[in-house]
């Protein structure tokens, strides 16, 4: 177990390393700050850099974690200070209350705007984002009555702690620098916990991500308000800091200041900290050169993404620098797969036998998907019954995988049902399929590429823990079944390797371990063999029998007629979207119709 | 009344259309959001300006401008964007930040803060009915329509334009057939910078004056009418640019010129929610 602890780069130590140490940093820093300046101006400076540091790890989460080009978020930067200056001015609020009010305010005002906004992908969410941010603008200047139109609410009070306030800058100082804090280690909480794993896995691979079961558009929805959350409270202590709220909060140039911070921070913290500073304060220092100034951030920006692109990224986390292939001790031997001891390991993945039911594991009646004129599923229906390992052979384009993709949801059917044990899932979304047992493997394959093996596998077992986000124990059983699974498939070696960096075959394995660690009852592999060589596909082999004798319905669509004829059960023949025959291996091997498919008509006179 | 605002809107939205289509060249083929688009249009519009000034006749001038600022476009992507085309996303997007902050503050320094006029020419009026429609109106129309058509006969009657066709689909397939694949970038920049050119032109000669710090306003509306069209495709660049012409001159007429914003991008977001890929449906990715 210790072991385990040690290799797992985002199991949630951050008590010790990546919590206390980046505060501690921060606190230092402060505390320096207090002690060796008595230049009220650089006090004002720093202020300004921390509360940018706030909204900018919010930032981080939407722009780098997640990959939404959501370029209005300053909008809720607005928004934060808007309803803060309101509080604190028309009503006279403390500052604990406000901030209260400001999250809450703020986290139901992006429920709002998202349920547009996340209809939406890639640049048409750039342009809709852009689009909402300035209409909060607009707003803003035309509703005179509450936010005083374009001269914005002026004559905000420093922070009143039950009734305790000082006119001093420092005061606002530490008050920013103890939210900066709060945000900093929600941040850290938050991207090593289960859900910054996520987030990741569903930047990096979608399809991936929905196969192991993973809502998106839920998903999305809490990162959008987690981190307009951090944009919020940045916008309440800026309206105590500026003493004014205006309506250009929410302009395109706050948004893109935050963009910049945060590229080139590099998905850091300490890097978003560097670039806040740096962009803070050398535009103060450089007033003198004022029309210059611009000019030559555009330069500095082009220039460095030129030298640089990946920004500050030197100072890398260790995480990423842990995940490299390590090239001692891995001889030729010990790179062999380690699944001798396989008939014990099935209890471990702890996968129950079924008992006999009334239903099949897969029921596919009637099932019709056509692409324009070509009809790639045609009026198809098999049964799979629980407990069966069935082989699905057949010629190229003969709709297998457009099949797979129709029992997995991924595409929906224009005719016919699909059910999968007691379930009828004709229209269910793939996250839904997946969530009442079904796995599945991709013909070509879908890693999480920058994300560490053990990471890639955590994905899909995390899904059973999200209700307890901060049980660490149950974290620490989920990391474990992980684990057992890389073992299961013989990987646990490489656990800490970005997952892009395997062999081919290895990923095969990968996937194979990631759709087996939630405990499918159905498991569908689209083409495991491919591009395996004699010795992994012995190993391959033994595995999928192993996990059918574990009590898993195993599908396989397979070219490899040797080893599909091996291992099933039944098999399965598709030709041009239909049912050619189904039929115990042996039998499908000489079957006329089945070697016209393949070969020809020709090669049934040659064969016999 | 309506018939006017009619004229005026149509009139608006080419321009739009034509700067629209600038911006959808280049996203069509690397998926690249051009942000410095509207500085590049301001730069090409004082070109003309600077020209005529000189001395050179008005259509002389534009014609010059037009490939200074095609030569523009080719330079910032060899420069900016090239080397940045294999990493992540955001780093090409913070290098196109910084070329609209030079080219931005390169021309508020150059040509000062201040609007300037800009030549009229051909300044009389059409009149149809009892609708008023000045000349340049009636020639922003007939240009947009030309140049358009002239674009539309290239990309899918020309060898060059397949080719680029064929980039947009699938650029690292394009390259292993043999096409040089950074000509066609390049090529699609330089097509860029002559829309953009002739699109500020006109803008500023139905204005009157001509200011340096509306470029990056210009920019949104073209990304905006990009993505209602449908991003990526040139038909759609012009039938979203038409639209969110006529939407803001039917706003500011019949509603209010405060709102006239708002409004707009209440349409775009309603346009987009019941066509999630635009009107005449463009690249997209699937939200889930």
């Amino acid at each position: 177990m210790k072991k385990l602890l040690q290799i797992r780069p985002r199991l949630p130590e951050f008590w010790l390393s990546d919590g206390i140490y980046p505060v501690l940093i921060l606190v230092i820093m402060s505390i320096g700050i207090l002690i060796f300046t008595t230049n009220a101006y650089f006090i004002t400076i720093a202020t300004l850099a921390l509360i940018y540091f706030i909204a900018a790890l919010g930032y981080n989460l939407v722009l780098t974690h997640a990959g939404l080009f959501h370029f209005g978020f300053a909008c809720h930067f607005a928004i934060g200070g808007y309803i803060g200056a309101i509080l604190l001015v028309k009503f006279g609020f403390e500052f604990i209350p406000t901030l209260l009010i400001v999250l809450l305010i703020t986290g139901l005002t992006t429920l709002l705007m998202a349920l547009p906004v996340l209809r939406f992908a890639g640049d048409y969410l750039a342009v809709v984002t852009l689009a909402l941010a300035e209409i909060v603008r607009q707003v803003l200047i035309n509703w005179q009555s509450v936010t005083n139109g374009s001269l914005g609410i002026s004559g905000i009070p420093t922070p009143n702690f039950f009734g305790f306030t000082s006119i001093q800058t420092n005061y606002l100082f530490i008050i920013t620098v103890g939210v900066a804090i709060l945000a900093l280690f929600a941040y850290q909480t938050i991207v090593t916990s289960r859900f910054g794993l996520i987030w990741e896995a569903i930047r990096l691979n979608q399809d991936a991500a929905l196969a192991s079961g993973l809502r998106i558009y839920n998903q999305r929805l809490v990162i959008l308000v987690v981190s307009s959350l951090f944009a919020g409270v940045a916008g309440l202590i800026y309206a105590h800091y500026a003493t004014i709220v205006d309506p250009s909060m929410s302009s395109v140039d706050v948004t893109i200041l935050l963009m910049i911070i945060v590229i080139l921070g590099a998905n850091n913290w300490l890097g978003i900290l560097l670039a806040c500073i740096v962009f803070t304060a050398l535009p103060q220092f450089l007033l003198s050169l004022n029309i210059y100034r611009q000019l030559f951030l555009g330069l500095f920006l082009v220039f460095i993404m030129n030298l640089q692109p990946g920004g500050l990224s030197f100072i890398k986390r260790r995480m990423y620098a842990r995940i490299q292939r390590k090239p001692s001790g891995s001889n030729k031997e010990e790179q062999s797969w380690h699944i001798s001891s396989i008939d014990s390991l099935p209890t471990k993945v702890h996968i129950t036998k079924e008992p006999i039911k009334d239903y099949f594991a897969l029921d596919v009646r009637g099932l019709t998907k056509k692409y324009g004129g070509v009809v790639a599923v045609d009026q198809l229906s098999m049964q799979v019954p629980v407990g069966a390992l069935y082989g699905i052979i057949g010629p190229n384009g003969a709709g297998k995988t457009t099949l797979f993709n129709l029992v997995s949801g991924f595409i929906k059917p224009d005719d016919g049902s699909i059910y999968i044990l007691d379930h009828e899932v004709t229209k269910w979304e793939p996250w839904r399929i997946s969530r009442i047992g079904v796995g599945r493997t991709f013909q070509n394959l879908k890693i999480f590429d920058t994300l560490s093996v053990l990471d890639n596998v955590l994905v899909s077992a995390s899904l059973r823990s999200l209700n307890k986000p901060i049980d660490r124990d149950d974290w620490v059983q989920t990391a474990k079944k992980a684990y057992e699974a890389l073992e299961f498939v013989g990987l646990e070696k490489y656990s800490t390797l970005s997952g892009g960096s395997l062999p081919h075959g290895d990923q095969r394995r990968l996937e194979i371990a990631r759709a087996i660690v939630s405990q499918p009852r159905l498991l569908l592999l689209d083409e495991p063999a491919a591009g395996l060589n004699p010795v992994e596909l012995e190993n391959l082999k033994r595995l999928v029998k192993s996990i059918q004798n574990s009590g898993v319905t195993v599908v396989c669509i397979e070219h490899n007629m040797r080893f599909i004829l091996q291992i099933a059960d039944m098999v399965f023949v598709m030709a041009e979207g239909r049912c050619l025959l189904v039929d115990q291996p042996e039998k499908v091997a000489h079957d006329s119709k089945v070697i016209e498919a393949y070969l020809g008509r020709r090669a049934i006179s040659v064969a016999s | 009344m309506f018939w006017q605002q009619l004229a005026n809107g149509i009139g608006l939205g080419s321009i739009y259309a034509l700067v629209a289509i600038g911006f959808t060249m280049v996203y069509g083929i690397l998926f690249f959001i051009n942000l410095p688009h509207g500085d590049v249009l301001m730069v090409g519009t004082y070109f003309v300006l600077g020209l005529i000034i000189i001395g050179v006749p008005f259509i002389v001038s534009i014609i010059i401008a037009a490939i200074a600022t095609a030569i523009l476009g080719v330079v910032i992507e060899i420069t900016c964007y090239r080397r940045l085309r294999r990493v992540r996303r955001l780093a090409p997007l913070l290098s196109a930040i910084g070329v609209s902050y030079i080219l931005s503050n390169g021309l508020l320094i150059t040509a000062g803060p201040r609007p300037k006029s800009f030549p009229q020419p051909l300044s009389g009026n059409i009149t149809i009915g009892n609708v008023l429609i000045p000349n340049v109106i009636v020639l922003t129309v007939v240009l947009t329509a030309i140049l358009s058509i002239a674009l539309e006969l290239f990309v899918y009657r020309t060898r060059l334009g397949t080719a680029i066709r064929a980039a947009s689909q699938d650029l690292p397939t394009t390259v292993l057939m043999g096409i040089n694949v950074n000509l066609l970038i390049s090529l699609s920049f330089a097509i860029s910078g002559v829309f953009a050119c002739i699109g500020g032109t006109m803008l500023a000669w139905r204005y009157g004056s001509v200011s340096p710090s509306i470029g990056f306003s210009i920019m949104l509306k073209a990304f905006a009418a990009c993505v209602l069209g449908g991003i990526g495709n040139i038909r759609g660049a012009i039938v979203g640019g038409l639209i969110l012409g006529l939407v803001e001159v039917f706003a500011v007429g019949y509603i209010s010129s405060a709102l006239r914003d708002i409004i707009s991008f209440a349409v775009l977001v309603i346009v987009l929610l019941i066509r999630p890929s635009g009107l005449l449906g463009g690249r997209t990715e699937v939200a889930v």
